[in-house]
């Protein structure tokens, strides 16, 4: 995560004096990593790209303030996660309604794990069971899975010790284990 | 109907699927529990579903965003460069508008003043006054005779007579 430390901030400086050049070559940079960490947060295509864009929009406008006190792909993905949860916290109010009819859909037995892991929809039950987790350890378990980083490393990102970290991702664990196996246990 | 009591095996195994799978279960444990899923079919299907399922989760990929990302965030910065209309003009008018601004509101508080100081004159005072009096006297006739309710009224009566 650190390999272009020097670079990175090099690149921050150069963007801070409107260099758009420097600012192509950080996103160029960072922007599968952030993308992955908001689609993974957010679970939807269009919504995380949009929120990928004002992550990079936000980085462009503050890059003079950047204060060094950590790595700047932390400070990134920091931005990248910080953002992700406030789209995630605005559509989960307004899809209340869309809770409802899914939640009718799995009552009647149309999505269960044990038929789809053989179809598409698998991916739609491995989402549906991400949106279950609350925010924080949702936040701790896709930076851990998806975006393959340490507990430290995902400490630094969204500022708690490594600790809470571990105790996120163990809840997190424990609570998906809670929402598949008895939907599993549906389908013998 | 009373529900069937579950095996404690069982719920061990049902308890600790992730554990289970991700290896975080001391080895003897961990013998302990695949001996149970030898002799149960049903927990042994359970946890090799569930395997199967949590894969899932490590497979993914990292996601790369549309090809046009990066000139649709070009052109977002740019339109944040951009001065807008509105925000050029204030700018503009910036050493006119204050003055303009103070002028204008020492005018609104003038023509509100003088709107709302124009109370009711003299006259319009008196004429209200005598309503007064007159609904008074009506309303009030059957004093006892000699009270000084009564000596108030005829005084008051007395002098009304006179003035008009």
């Amino acid at each position: 995560m650190g390999e272009h430390k020097l670079e990175d901030e090099e690149l921050l400086r150069r963007i801070a004096e409107k260099d758009l050049q420097a600012f192509r070559q950080l996103v160029e940079r960072h922007n599968i990593f952030v993308f992955t960490t908001c689609c993974n947060l957010i679970g939807d295509f269009h919504q995380a790209e949009e929120a990928a864009q004002d992550v990079f929009l936000q980085i462009y406008r503050s890059a003079g303030s950047f204060r060094k006190e950590s790595k700047v792909s932390t400070w990134i993905y920091r931005i990248a996660v910080n953002r992700s949860l406030n789209t995630l916290r605005r559509s989960k109010r307004s899809r209340w309604l869309e809770s409802l009819s899914t939640l009718k859909k799995e009552e009647a037995g149309g999505e269960e794990p044990g038929r789809l892991l053989e179809t598409e929809e698998m991916e739609e039950f491995l989402k549906r069971a991400l949106d279950f987790l609350p925010e924080k350890q949702k936040a701790a378990f896709v930076l851990h899975k998806y975006n393959g980083l340490s507990p430290g490393e995902i400490a630094e990102i969204l500022g708690v010790s490594p600790n809470t970290v571990e105790v996120r991702l163990h809840r997190a664990k424990k609570n998906l284990q809670k929402y598949i196996v008895p939907r599993l246990k549906k389908t013998f | 109907m009373k529900k069937k009591e579950m095996n404690p095996e069982c719920r061990k195994v049902e308890e600790n699927l992730v554990d289970l799978v991700e290896g975080n279960i001391p080895e003897f444990r961990q013998r302990e529990i695949q001996k149970h899923l030898e002799s149960c079919p049903q927990c042994g299907r359970l946890a090799d579903r569930f395997d199967r399922l949590w894969q899932e989760f490590s497979k993914r990929d990292l996601v790369s965003p549309s090809a046009s990302f990066w000139e649709n965030l070009f052109c977002s910065i740019q339109a944040d460069e951009r001065p807008y209309f509105w925000g050029l003009f204030i700018s503009g008018m910036k050493h006119s508008f204050r003055p303009a601004a103070i002028i204008f509101l020492l005018l609104l508080g003038l023509f509100f003043g003088y709107y709302l100081g124009d109370i009711p004159g003299g006259s319009e005072k008196a004429i209200s006054e005598e309503v007064f009096i007159d609904q008074y006297v009506q309303d009030f006739q059957d004093f006892p005779q000699g009270s000084v309710s009564d000596f108030y009224l005829k005084y008051e009566i007395q002098v009304k007579d006179q003035t008009s």
